[in-house]
């Protein structure tokens, strides 16, 4: 749905974005990076607000600077703080959908809708000035989804709700991006991030850094091979077995706990198929099986050089 | 070796050998804390230093100093040229002449020293609110009064010795000068008029334009806002005088009006250093109505006294009023 | 010691309570405080300092009470304010030093231990720099900073992490975690990133309309019944959890690759167990780990 082509943008002397290439289809997609690394800017490229500088930035195969078509389709929830203080949020919403192309008799009905489902029913006619972070947050939403868009852009959508509304509306984009619409969210919350998907963009200054599923970027990146901790009893007895295994580059016991090992192993399947045969034979108890870096907040942390 | 040296060695490759590398993660604070009496006057400082530290502050205390050094040559002209020269500028009765030069260079240096209390006045709360920093300050064993006490009290200390060094400087001249002219013999008091001047011109800019900055979130919106104040009450005065005593103006009464034509800001403030000085001043000019030439008195005291007050409380309330509404922890 | 309590406390923002007949003693240590927006959290934190003063009840803070002696607890504690803050026009080192100045510190010490706190919140040269030039990850620093410098008992954080990226976040909750753990500082701790307080925290108090729901240390309240591990396999795998339900094992819950099995009451050796029915069934096991509660299960069963 969204195609970047050799996309940059730039200020002055600061890169914004550099030369991006990727296509974004349908399905929930995390947008992540460490600050300044370029994720606003590409968002504002997508949602028509920033003309690239070089290249093209296309949605539904349009270019979507300033392109009403292209934004009637698509829907945005910006980080910036709403300031219509005096508008209730009733109001507030329904004059965005007015502006997003919702036609006058759909109007209230689709207004109602989406604001019981952000929970908002209840405080809809109080001034937004009143309104508690969370509260903002969850106008904001209702804002963005209000048109029914097949296009949703999120930056940090959960930010300011408690638990209950974090998981709420983490349910909400799973099942939106569920439906066949192309959900883009940016997050800091790497946990929060890796419930709601495996499909990540990383950037990093501008660049972008990897495109695709978690697990398969992590198994790709070479210079740290895979981790494997395990705890047991006997820990010296298990590495020196695992150490006859030709494929394992190092067996690690860590100072502070005895029972606990670290093993490096550039071919966890061979790894995760001999170590059953090896403890169930030779009676090792083992209290835990994991694999610390197999997860988002690795990837970021190895591909990322901050 | 001598024995102080061999032990202070001793002890250092003692406590080597205990802990050769040292422990830099936190530590405790034991060390004093003082109780809250002159918390307020920690604020107070920030407020003078960040002054003091800023290259046009001691411009605007030159060009507010200039009236000053322009009265001093006044009267070292006069006193070489003689009596004649006296009679081109102005008069003063016998016992005046000191104190009415002292207003005068107060009248004159006004300007400027507005300037300058605006630009110290006017972010002093204003470039707090944009910045949230009074969650800061009262996070702290402070108290909004300290606060606002604080504040005022730099902006306080700023305008006052910025108006009083120059007074001090053309007291001193006059005392090493005119000595033997009666400087000190008639005017003993003097001293202390000049230090009511500076103190009651502090505390008036202090009020006035630390309550407008209460009200702003940007120094630049508190300093046009209090710019506005000063410069529109002024032209507002000017012109109420000029439209009611126009009559009496032009039939010669140049002195009509003395109370309305005050009525701003600006002329409250002379006003009142006027009448601590509590000069007449005598202007050779004939007239028709004027056989003796313009005399002119300070304007009423207690108008004047009263306008004054109004302006200092109104401002101290208007600060009080809007610090009040800020919370710590916002929800 | 208590750190915090509160007794029968009654706080209301005109005619709207806040808080109801509260009683709750905050132990020592690192203690979350959690709720739902509008719990009261804030109102706590408020009235601990002495913003608020108690409709009926009472609140004391390291043994003072908040509503007579709310200076002197103020000189004893220190606050991260979750919202952007710092005092305009000063640098680094010159604002943490007026913090702990207006605390009641001489210029002096005052001057060294914001160099002090300033090197252990990781802000090395930057220190010279005016504030205002500071990036969202270093202002959040120099928040941490400015509530340390005065040596404080009790520290309250809300939300440290916030704005932060994931690289600013671990090291943030590395530095809440150092602080709350053997140096003799107590910390609370007001945050809706449930593992970030899981992190970070031995303690949590869950509030909710006014009210305490749910008290405990972390550890109790993530405990499971039984002997339940999670296991996690290559690819998910039905066959598995049919050998795992023929082993005389229950699958709880199951996403993915993943599921909760409890397994019988007395069963020693759980991975061999899970290593078995992998076998059994030809699935390729790749974590097992002894199943915990998350917080976010507690406080949704909280919120229930």
């Amino acid at each position: 749905m969204i195609a970047l082509n050799r996309a940059s943008r730039w200020y002055g002397q600061v890169i914004g974005v550099n030369d991006i290439s990727c296509r974004i289809g349908p399905g929930l997609t995390a947008l992540l990076g460490p600050n300044g690394a370029g994720k606003s800017t590409l968002m504002k490229m997508i949602t028509g607000q920033l003309r690239p500088t070089t290249g093209h930035v296309l949605a539904f195969g349009e270019r979507t600077f300033a392109n009403a078509r292209v934004l009637r389709r698509l829907g945005y929830c910006p980080e910036i703080e709403t300031s219509y203080e005096d508008m209730t949020g009733r109001q507030f919403v329904s004059m965005l959908g007015v502006m997003a192309g919702v036609p006058t008799s759909a109007l209230q009905k689709r207004t109602e809708e989406v604001l019981d489902t952000v929970r908002m029913s209840q405080w809809a006619d109080r001034r937004i000035g009143g309104y508690s972070k969370g509260m903002r947050q969850r106008v904001k939403i209702a804002q963005a989804i209000i048109h029914d868009p097949e296009l949703l852009v999120l930056d940090e959508p959960l930010n300011g709700l408690d638990p209950v509304g974090r998981r709420e509306m983490t349910d909400l984009f799973v099942r939106l991006a569920g439906s066949g619409r192309c959900v883009i969210v940016s997050s800091h919350i790497l946990y929060e991030v890796e419930q709601m998907t495996h499909s990540i963009i990383l950037m990093d200054r501008g660049r972008l850094r990897a495109i695709g599923d978690v697990y398969q970027i992590r198994a790709l990146i070479d210079a740290h091979p895979h981790r494997v901790a395990i705890q047991t009893e006997r820990s010296r007895d298990l590495a020196k077995r695992l150490l006859d295994l030709s494929y394992v580059l190092s067996v690690r016991l860590s100072q502070d706990d005895p029972t606990q090992l670290e093993v490096e192993t550039r071919m966890p399947d061979l790894f995760y198929d001999d170590l059953p045969r090896i403890v169930l034979r030779d009676g090792f108890l083992i209290t835990g099986l994991d694999s610390p870096d197999n997860n988002l907040e690795a990837v970021f942390r190895y591909l990322v050089k901050g | 070796m001598t024995a102080p040296q061999a032990g202070a060695e001793k002890q250092v490759t003692d406590a080597a050998a205990v802990a050769p590398i040292a422990d830099l993660s936190y530590r405790h604070y034991d060390g004093p804390l003082k109780d809250r009496k002159l918390r307020w006057w920690i604020v107070a400082l920030v407020g003078v230093r960040w002054a003091m530290k800023r290259w046009w502050f001691w411009l605007l205390f030159l060009l507010s100093s200039a009236s000053y050094g322009f009265w001093a040559l006044m009267l070292f002209v006069e006193s070489r040229l003689g009596p004649d020269f006296r009679q081109m500028m102005f008069q003063s009765a016998k016992d005046e002449r000191f104190a009415t030069v002292l207003f005068r260079s107060y009248d004159g240096s006004l300007f400027w020293l507005m300037v300058m209390a605006l630009v110290v006045g006017a972010p002093s709360i204003a470039a707090d609110n944009r910045t949230n920093a009074l969650q800061v300050y009262l996070s702290k064993p402070l108290t909004k009064a300290d606060y606002l006490l604080g504040k005022w009290a730099g902006v306080f200390t700023v305008v006052f010795a910025a108006t009083l060094l120059p007074s001090l400087f053309l007291y001193a001249y006059c005392m090493l000068s005119f000595w033997s002219e009666g400087f000190f013999r008639n005017e003993p008091w003097l001293i202390l008029r000049v230090l009511g001047v500076a103190a009651m011109s502090a505390a008036g800019f202090a009020s006035l334009f630390v309550g407008v900055s209460a009200w702003c979130r940007s120094t630049m919106m508190s300093a046009a806002i209090g710019a506005g104040l000063y410069l529109a009450s002024g032209i507002m005065a000017f012109i109420l005088w000029m439209a009611l005593h126009i009559r009496e103006l032009e039939a010669g009464h140049p002195a009509a009006g003395a109370l309305l034509q005050n009525a701003s800001i600006s002329g409250v403030l002379k006003s009142m250093a006027w009448n601590i000085y509590g000069v007449t001043i005598r202007f050779p000019m004939r007239g028709p109505n004027m056989p003796d030439g313009l005399t002119l008195h300070p304007p009423n005291v207690w108008v004047m006294g009263a306008a004054y007050s109004g302006i200092v409380i109104l401002g101290l309330m208007a600060a009080r009023f809007r610090v009040r509404a800020v919370e710590v922890v916002s929800g | 010691m208590t750190i915090a309590t509160t007794t029968d406390l009654s706080v209301r923002y005109g005619r709207k309570p806040a808080l109801i007949d509260l009683s709750i003693v905050v132990p020592e240590g690192s203690v979350g405080l959690l709720g739902p927006n509008g719990a009261g959290k804030t109102t706590l934190l408020k009235t601990w300092l002495g913003f608020l003063p108690p409709h009926a009840g009472s609140a004391t803070v390291l043994g003072m009470d908040s509503a007579s002696d709310s200076l002197k607890i103020r000189q004893r504690v220190g606050l991260m304010p979750e919202l952007d803050c710092h005092i305009p026009g000063m640098t680094a080192v010159s604002y943490v030093a007026y913090a702990g100045e207006l605390c009641g510190m001489p210029g002096n010490h005052a001057m060294r231990r914001a160099h002090e706190v300033l090197e252990y919140c990781g802000l090395g040269e930057a220190r010279y720099r005016q504030v205002e030039t500071y990036s969202t990850g270093m202002r959040q620093r120099i928040k941490l900073a400015q509530a340390l410098v005065h040596g404080p008992r009790l520290l309250l954080l809300d939300e440290p992490t916030n704005g932060l990226d994931p690289e600013g976040r671990d090291e943030m909750l590395r530095l809440v975690r150092d602080i709350s753990h053997d140096k003799g500082l107590h910390v609370i701790v007001c945050s809706h990133l449930l593992p970030d307080v899981e992190d970070t925290c031995d303690e949590v108090i869950v509030l909710r309309e006014g009210q305490v729901v749910t008290q405990g240390s972390v550890e109790s309240l993530r405990r499971t019944s039984g002997v339940q591990v999670d296991v996690e396999l290559r690819e998910a795998s039905e066959a598995f959890c049919a050998a795992a339900e023929r082993g005389g094992a229950k699958v709880v819950s199951r996403l993915g690759s993943r599921c909760r099995l409890a397994l019988p009451d007395g069963t020693t050796d759980p991975a061999r167990e899970v290593l078995a029915m992998a076998a059994a069934s030809g699935a390729q096991v790749r974590a097992i780990r002894r199943a915990r509660r998350s917080l976010e299960d507690v406080f949704m069963e909280a919120m229930a």
